[in-house]
């Protein structure tokens, strides 16, 4: 087997390399050699590295990997997926549901301008509100949902121009 | 009124687990109540009968009140107990069960009335001699007139719903040019979730303890308190970590304080579990803030410290019996974490998902009260509330580090949690010294991010590893082969291990 890819682990990519059968398997994690090997019993890997045996519970959902090691829970998501997991950057353009839930009012409209902090989309999920606003001064260039919507985490709401 | 003998439970998640199991301890039969996205939750299996209410959103099952009520009747229940939240401080509900002929358990509607809008019960505590915070009477939804009053009460101020309880429709606010947004929301929050959009405004005070006292009342006419809990560790005002005894009251305070809790439930002719909250500020004065008519979601911490069974006293209660203790004694400590849906990484945003494996920690003097099992979808329709971890200690400081050795065993697959916030949050030196107050978090966790795990950079490995084979189930349910006993993986197993 040889794979090579991003992963990212709460939050914090990393490119992975592994190269190797299970009994005998070399990975590389930002460069940094580890010699494993595994012995897969369903969700639960045995695993030998660095001159300790451990028991981790791995579970895959699509394309995101759930790992419990020794006590700590880690959150895997695969690098090209991994817009959930990582904490955004610079200012997008392309306003995102932050959560699913339900879109409860819109507070903007096309060609309207709106300064930092203007409350965009009003979200609600688990009986609490989110409101979900402009990061910098902008016009409105197209609203994607109204009021009473139901939206996934990722969906684009509201699309600005910073210009 | 007489001895109850079938119990609906009209609620759902962990509180009505617990319920169900104190129902089976006492020998009597239970009836869960469920919506369509609850059809196959650990509460529907427990009970001895369940009944099918309805859609998933609430308002088409867990509150709606004709439902409930043919519910009862379709399966012989005798009584209703409502749990915490949704209908538990609904005075219309608690009248309607009692003119079915029905036991409410739980308090009279008139107590639940007179404590349930918050500005009447402001009133009459300060009639009957409790202290409270300068606030104002409802207000029309209006900025202006809220700044108007903002002036006059001085900033920080903070909007209340009236019909409010558990943070929700609560904003604090330090401008005035803030109010309005605030005002909007807080009335459209307080609408969703009580269907009662009024509000008011209050002085809020700066780094106060949530200091509360539970009282219980008999139908005879006995009122007694049961010590008090502190829950200052709370996040947009909803507590995540309780105890009792509260490290800041001594006995000259708890004694002011407990007899404060009893006239306050005399006031009402309060019958059952009622909690009477108190801001308590760092000159040891203490000022009423509301009372939860119902049964608390930190109940466990006083069961703990008292060695009672609140629910089963609440039973025999509604069943007419006077109480079965008097000053009861309490002894040793104890902490309750609750664990939520909810990603701290990012936010605190709900998180959703299904639970694939769940790890559930036990041991000595550990309580684990969880309303989800392997196989649980966490959808968006209701509270984030996974379980609660409660710990006991002789010492405050054993609860603490039993606490944390727990929060490691309890391990959820397939859905976010605050697990390690919470054991942050204990470890914390300020928690560990007791030094706790209502700003807790705000002060010491507002740029938290999880720390990277010790086993960072081999869990990535081993994911790239799990993604390079084929697609486990696409549709994210849970497959029996993939639902092992999470035990393994906390650390215990480690033959050959050479370190």
């Amino acid at each position: 087997m040889s794979v090579r890819r991003t992963i990212v682990v709460d939050g914090r990519p990393h490119v992975v390399e592994a190269h190797g059968r299970d009994d005998a398997l070399t990975a590389r994690v930002d460069g940094a050699p580890l010699a494993l090997a595994i012995v897969r019993d369903g969700a639960t890997w045995r695993v030998r590295v660095g001159g300790r045996t451990v028991a981790a519970t791995i579970i895959r959902d699509r394309d995101a990997v759930w790992i419990a090691l020794d006590g700590a829970v880690y959150h895997c998501v695969a690098g090209d997926d991994a817009r959930l997991g990582v904490a955004g950057g610079a200012r997008s353009p392309r306003v995102t549901a932050p959560m699913p839930g339900k879109v409860l009012a819109v507070r903007v409209e096309v060609g309207q301008r709106v300064g930092a902090g203007d409350p965009l989309v009003v979200l609600e999920a688990m009986k609490m509100e989110t409101i979900v606003s402009a990061e910098d001064e902008a016009s409105v260039q197209e609203v994607h949902v109204a009021a009473g919507a139901t939206i996934e985490p990722g969906q684009v709401l509201v699309v600005l121009d910073f210009g | 009124m007489g001895r109850v003998r079938k119990i609906l439970i009209a609620n759902r998640g962990e509180i009505a687990v617990r319920i169900i199991r104190t129902c089976r301890a006492m020998g009597i039969p239970s009836v869960a109540v469920y919506s369509e996205a609850d059809a196959d939750a650990p509460h529907v299996r427990l009970a001895d009968a369940a009944v099918a209410i309805g859609p998933a959103p609430a308002r088409e099952s867990y509150l709606a009140i004709e439902k409930l009520l043919a519910a009862a009747d379709a399966s012989g229940a005798d009584a209703i107990h409502p749990g915490y939240g949704f209908l538990a401080e609904n005075a219309r509900f608690a009248a309607a069960v009692r003119d079915r002929g029905l036991t409410f358990i739980g308090p009279p509607p008139e107590a639940i009335a007179a404590m349930g809008d918050k500005v009447a019960a402001r009133t009459l505590m300060e009639r009957a001699g409790v202290p409270v915070v300068p606030a104002t009477p409802v207000l029309a939804p209006e900025p202006a007139a809220f700044a108007a009053a903002a002036e006059r009460l001085g900033f920080p101020v903070v909007i209340k719903a009236a019909a409010g309880g558990g943070g929700k429709g609560m904003r604090i606010v330090r401008r005035t040019e803030d109010l309005a947004e605030a005002v909007a929301a807080a009335a459209r929050e307080a609408t969703a979730a009580f269907g009662d959009g009024r509000i008011y405004l209050e002085r809020y005070l700066e780094r106060p303890r949530h200091v509360e006292v539970q009282v219980f009342a008999d139908t005879h006419g006995a009122v007694v308190h049961l010590g008090e809990r502190e829950c200052s560790i709370q996040r947009r005002h909803q507590k995540i970590v309780e105890e009792s005894p509260s490290p800041a009251v001594d006995a000259s305070l708890r004694t002011a304080m407990t007899d404060a809790g009893i006239q306050a439930a005399a006031a009402v002719a309060y019958v059952g579990a009622g909690t009477i909250e108190f801001l308590l500020d760092p000159e040891g004065r203490f000022y009423f803030l509301e009372m939860n008519t119902r049964l608390q979601v930190e109940h466990p911490v006083t069961e703990w410290i008292t060695g009672l069974d609140l629910v089963r006293e609440q039973i025999l209660v509604a069943g007419g019996a006077p109480l079965s203790f008097d000053a009861v004694a309490t002894r040793g400590h104890a902490i309750e974490c609750r664990l939520y849906s909810e990603d701290p990484a990012r936010g605190f945003l709900p998180a959703t998902g299904a639970v694939r494996v769940l790890g559930e920690p036990s041991g000595a003097w550990v309580r684990f009260d969880s309303g989800v099992a392997v196989g649980s979808r966490i959808g968006v329709d209701y509270d984030p509330l996974l379980a609660k971890l409660s710990t006991y200690g002789a010492t405050r400081e054993e609860a603490r580090l039993r606490m944390l050795a727990a929060l490691r065993e309890t391990v959820f697959l397939g859905v976010v949690t605050n697990r390690d916030y919470l054991a942050a949050v204990v470890a914390h030196p300020a928690f560990a010294a007791g030094a706790t107050h209502t700003e807790f978090l705000a002060e010491h966790f507002s740029d938290w991010t999880p720390p990277a795990g010790p086993d960072h950079a081999l869990a990535g490995a081993l994911a790239a590893l799990a993604l390079a084979g084929p697609a486990a189930r696409r549709d994210g349910a849970p497959d029996a082969a993939a639902a092992p006993s999470p035990w393994e993986s906390l650390g215990a197993w480690r033959p050959g291990a050479a370190r």
